[in-house]
């Protein structure tokens, strides 16, 4: 029915020099997770300094709410929910992927009467939240083939005055 | 009353450049709410900051003056007449006749005059001019600022230089021209944009031209590099004994590392209340820090005799970033009495905190290394919750984990120490048990990868010692050593296609997990520090414990068998669909319990789905659940719905969980506009085992170009099971000061309320 | 123009009708009038003379063109009009129809413009809307800073 074995890396290797830059607000832990994933995908993050495209980090929230709850108002759930805003250009300033938010939801049963192990449970929680919102970036990463690169390029270029030459780093 | 009468014949600023709606170009069109019926045209290009520059800021620029006739004393002074137009850089001024003296460098407008400049419009009956100070004068001026849409008019208006302005009887509103729903007058207001905000005296607040609030002395942000000054009051009144409320924020912008919030708050029967916050940014990271007061509560003095009524509450938190991968953060937080957060800091979450957590640590990560230290404890802040059930403190807990390749081998190692200990007097049996606890599980395994798919075998000793004290079964110190293998198997196919002219990538992920866990089967001689049954996630089925913490360490012999397909769209790249499904087939019974639970005989569990859909980037479907193919029914289920409309006016979440003869709860929250100006907001969560309802919420809001004001009546359940209820209210002035009160508690009830609150006055 | 300086008035022109009756002289195609340095050029001249000497002088061109050097302080007069007036009696010059005068930067643009040479005084008007004319008087004054700084300190620009 069509399907075959997958033969092409989820990041396009167009995508290279990639410089991944995370933000004082992003946890560190996310931030390892997309570099790991990057290079599980074959793509070397490199520094800013020498990076044809940069991938920035920009924002990190995280909100814990209650979803459920019991007779006594203690919580019975937590729905716990992670947004990151990302941002993709090239080193010529020209923007692959506008500022744009991913965000990952998980919820967890919650007893009021054993705190300490919820506890460890949100933690780990929070550390798969952080690999799938890893997972998503890559994704937004997959269209980026040498052909669309070049087309938002030129697209770009076409209804902006080509800005004078930016010799600065991204 | 403002010192220019408004229907004087000339026109003022803001009627100048208002325009209906339909006369509005396009993207200023866009730009409008939906609730203005008309906004002003564009004066140069609108930057508040450079409101009131003036002619000064161009001192350099040649003055070019005309008129219908002129006299020109070569050297000393130009007088010209008739239909005078003077502009200097980006600065005009219009007037009937004006005088020029180039000894003295002044110019004098006068007659009816207008004056425009970068996001500025100025009308007035005189004008003066220097070029040697950039001092420019108008009288009886009236003034719009296109940036914050902010008009007003003024005795005398004065911009003394390149960064101060002066305004003396001054009237100030972002309602629209003959709109006079409400202004602030002042005696004298001083702007300063260097420091970016401004100070008034004697203000007075009028509504209808009704004084209706006067501060002696006020200060109010005019860029959004400071917001010291007043955010919005707000006032309610609450069933549960406290009655009315007026809360008056004052946020102080101090330097630009710290500032504080002070929130004085009246409460009828209990007194004043205030609340104060600080927050300090240092080189590290960020810390802030809460304090609640109230010395004389008369309520709870009622309630509980003998108390002196003086309830307090703390919240400190720091983060700190030190560089090299080490972190450190800091939270505490105590109340004086349980009933504090529910009496004073009611929020509009639908549940009550029954502990406080109080944690401090730093903790360093690298690529393949991390470790971390900290003390934790809580206060427990319900009495419904009994001693042996209170938390354990951890004085303190170190963590160590770390991977290390070696050709195609990969060992890794995660270890805890962790010294648990809590107030066992009035405690018995295991319950008593205070101690230390190490834990450390080494393991083996061999990543192999590549781009089709996965296989990961990996063996690993879960070790764990106990030392001890008040240890009611004998010798405190004992051990526990469970072997774990691990077998991790997935492919990738992939097939492309598309659907509504959408091309997207569709994949198949089956994935095959063995888990072997040969853990002694009575562990219940360990004392439960930490411990208890994971509660369900799709993710679990990929796991080798169904505990979570360290006491418990489960027996298994399992095998998952699962399938997983996402839909990517090749545009974006987004995951529009994931489902996933799977089962786990038990080759043996598993007998560890914590204390008789967590066991179960079954030789193949549930059916364990998972669905996301987001087919839009506004709608979000998720639903995740246990469905039990032998008897037919469902034991675990979760769903949610959120959606918003593209510009967030509309707002929708659906939510229900499911726990077999446990839980059973329906959560459904909406915003809706029913007309340009009123949007309706409501939240109802229904409990179907205990068939009522325990948390409601329902709101109006109705705008207005210039204010709005937001009622939201709530019910929430305390923790006598009764059902209280509370009203808010919140009136915002568009343009003055930050956000706050109603509005940012309405966006811990509904999702997507704060995004909607900040786009609600046409900021982009 | 100045009458009691002795310095000769040279008139040189294609063409030249004299009457000396009325005292009135003509000059047509491209008349060139000097005095000192002092320059008028037009193409068409007429000298009006009394007993005393040189009374007025009417010129017209497309447009007529008067320039005078710079004189104690005060940068030179360039100017320019359909026809230009010098009338002795008030020492006053009269642009008529497209008249500019520029000096040291400033620039007077109108449709009738005096210049009292001895009171340095120029009054404009704009005149009715002459068609060709906007009806208005325009001017650009530079800002002190440029002018031979007669106070001394140079403002930075």
């Amino acid at each position: 029915c069509g399907f075959q074995l997958r033969g092409t890396s989820p990041v396009p290797a167009a995508l290279q020099p990639l410089a991944v830059k995370c933000g004082s607000q992003i946890p560190d832990t996310l931030c390892l997770s997309l570099k790991e994933q990057l290079e599980l995908g074959g793509i070397e993050t490199t520094e800013a300094t020498n990076a044809a495209y940069v991938l920035d980090l920009k924002s990190f929230s995280q909100d814990r709410r209650a979803s459920a709850i019991t007779v006594r108002a203690a919580a019975a759930e937590y729905t716990l929910t992670q947004a990151v805003r990302i941002e993709l250009i090239t080193d010529d300033r020209v923007p692959l992927i506008a500022d744009t938010e991913l965000s990952v939801r998980e919820s967890y049963r919650y007893d009021e009467t054993n705190i300490l192990a919820k506890q460890r449970e949100q933690d780990e929680l929070e550390q798969r939240m952080n690999d799938r919102l890893a997972q998503q970036i890559l994704f937004r990463l997959a269209p980026m083939t040498e052909a669309r690169i070049q087309a938002i390029r030129e697209d770009y270029r076409a209804n902006n005055p080509p800005a004078e030459p930016d010799a600065g780093q991204p | 009353a403002p010192a220019v009468s408004e229907d004087s014949t000339t026109p003022s600023a803001a009627e100048i450049d208002w325009r209906p709606r339909s006369e509005l170009p396009g993207e200023v069109r866009d730009r409008l709410p939906v609730f203005c019926d008309g906004g002003y045209l564009p004066s140069g290009t609108e930057s508040v900051g450079s409101a009131f520059t003036g002619p000064g800021a161009d001192a350099g620029e040649p003055l070019e003056a005309s008129g219908l006739s002129a006299r020109y004393e070569i050297d000393r002074e130009l007088y010209l007449q008739g239909d005078v137009r003077i502009r200097q850089g980006a600065f005009e001024v219009t007037g009937s006749e004006a005088r020029y003296d180039q000894q003295a460098g002044s110019v004098s407008v006068s007659g009816p005059l207008v004056s425009r400049g970068n996001g500025f419009l100025l009308t007035g009956e005189s004008a003066d001019y220097s070029l040697e100070s950039g001092r420019f004068d108008i009288n009886t001026a009236t003034f719009l600022l296109h940036g914050p849409e902010m008009r007003g008019s003024a005795g005398n208006l004065s911009r003394i230089s390149e960064n101060q302005v002066q305004i003396r009887d001054g009237l100030l509103t972002t309602c629209g021209p003959r709109q006079n729903d409400w202004a602030i007058v002042a005696s004298d207001i001083k702007l300063d944009r260097a420091e970016g905000f401004g100070t008034a005296r004697h203000v007075r607040l009028e509504v209808l031209d009704v004084p209706v609030f006067y501060w002696p002395w006020a200060s109010f942000p005019i860029d959004d590099r400071r917001k010291t000054g007043f955010l919005y009051p707000q006032f309610g009144s609450s069933s549960a004994g406290s009655g009315a409320f007026l809360a008056v924020p004052y946020y102080l912008n101090l330097a630009p590392h710290y500032d504080a919030t002070l929130t004085p708050q009246y409460i009828h029967g209990r007194g004043l209340f205030n609340e104060a916050e600080g927050r300090y940014l240092s080189r590290f990271g960020e810390s802030v820090l809460q304090v609640g007061y109230i010395n004389k509560d008369s309520d709870f003095r009622d309630e509980n005799p003998g108390e002196s009524g003086e309830r307090w509450a703390l919240d400190a938190s720091t983060r700190a970033r030190f560089g090299q991968g080490w972190t450190g953060y800091g939270d505490y937080s105590v109340v004086s009495d349980n009933d504090y957060l529910s009496d004073l800091n009611r929020t509009l979450e639908i549940n009550q905190a029954t502990h406080l957590r109080r944690r401090g640590g730093v903790r360093y990560r690298s690529a393949n290394q991390y470790f971390e230290t900290y003390l934790n404890d809580y206060q427990t802040i319900s009495e419904f919750i009994a001693d042996e059930d209170k938390p354990y403190a951890q004085l303190p807990e170190v963590l160590y984990g770390g991977t290390a390749e070696a050709g195609w081998l990969e060992a890794g190692l995660e270890s805890q120490y962790t010294w648990f200990y809590r107030d066992n007097d009035n405690l018995t049996g295991l319950d008593r048990a205070n101690g230390q606890r190490f834990r450390a599980v080494p393991e083996l395994a061999v990543p192999l990868r590549s781009l089709w798919g996965f296989s990961r075998p990996s063996v690993s000793v879960d070790y764990t010692r106990y030392e001890l004290e008040d240890y009611s079964l004998g010798d405190g110190s004992f051990d526990r050593t469970v072997p774990v293998a691990e077998w991790d198997n997935g492919l990738y196919f992939d097939r492309r296609s598309e659907l509504f002219g959408l091309p997207y990538n569709q994949s198949l992920e089956p994935r095959l997990y063995y888990a072997w866990a040969d853990a002694d089967a009575d562990q219940n001689d360990i004392p439960d520090f930490d411990t208890s049954i994971k509660s369900f996630r799709f993710d679990q089925l990929f796991e080798p414990d169904r505990f979570s913490g360290g006491d418990r360490v489960g027996d298994t012999n399992q095998l998952t068998v699962a399938l997983t397909s996402r839909f990517n769209d090749l545009v974006t790249g987004a995951e529009r669909a994931r489902v996933s499904i799977g089962q786990v087939q038990y080759f043996q019974d598993r007998e560890v319990t914590l204390f008789g639970a967590g066991g179960s005989t079954r030789s193949r569990s549930p059916l364990a789905g998972e669905l996301v859909l987001s087919p839009l980037d506004t709608l979000e479907i998720r639903s995740a659940g246990l469905w039990d193919p032998d008897t037919g029914e469902t034991e675990e289920g979760r769903s949610q719905l959120t959606f918003h409309s593209e510009d967030y006016r509309y707002l929708a979440s659906l939510g229900h969980t499911y726990s077999k003869d446990e839980l059973e709860q329906s959560d459904i929250a909406a915003v809706v506009p029913v007309s340009d100006r009123v949007s309706l907001i409501g939240r109802w969560v229904y409990d179907s085992d205990l068939d009522r309802t325990v948390g409601s919420l329902a709101g109006l809001e109705y705008n207005n170009c210039c204010w709005s004001v937001q009622v939201v009546h709530q019910n929430y359940l305390t923790d006598d099971q009764q059902l209280d209820t509370r009203l808010l209210f919140q009136i915002q002035l568009k343009g003055l000061g930050g956000s706050g009160g109603a509005s940012a508690r309405i966006s811990e009830a509904i999702y997507g309320f704060d995004e909607r609150e900040r786009r609600r006055f046409g900021t982009p | 123009f100045d009458m009691d300086s002795d310095q000769p008035i040279t008139v040189s022109a294609d063409s030249a009708r004299l009457d000396d009756s009325k005292g009135v002289a003509t000059y047509t195609g491209d008349v060139i009038l000097t005095q000192g340095k002092t320059r008028l050029t037009a193409e068409r001249v007429v000298l009006y003379r009394n007993d005393e000497g040189l009374k007025r002088i009417e010129a017209s061109g497309t447009p007529a063109h008067y320039t005078q050097p710079s004189r104690e302080g005060q940068g030179e007069t360039d100017a320019r009009a359909l026809n230009i007036t010098w009338s002795a009696t008030d020492r006053q010059l009269t642009f008529e129809r497209e008249a500019v005068i520029e000096q040291n930067g400033n620039l007077f643009r109108g449709d009738l413009i005096h210049y009292d040479t001895v009171r340095r005084v120029v009054t404009a008007e704009g005149g009715e809307d002459t068609g060709s004319g906007t009806g208005r008087v325009e001017m650009v004054i530079q800002p002190r800073s440029t002018r031979q700084g007669s106070d001394g300190s140079t403002e930075s620009q």
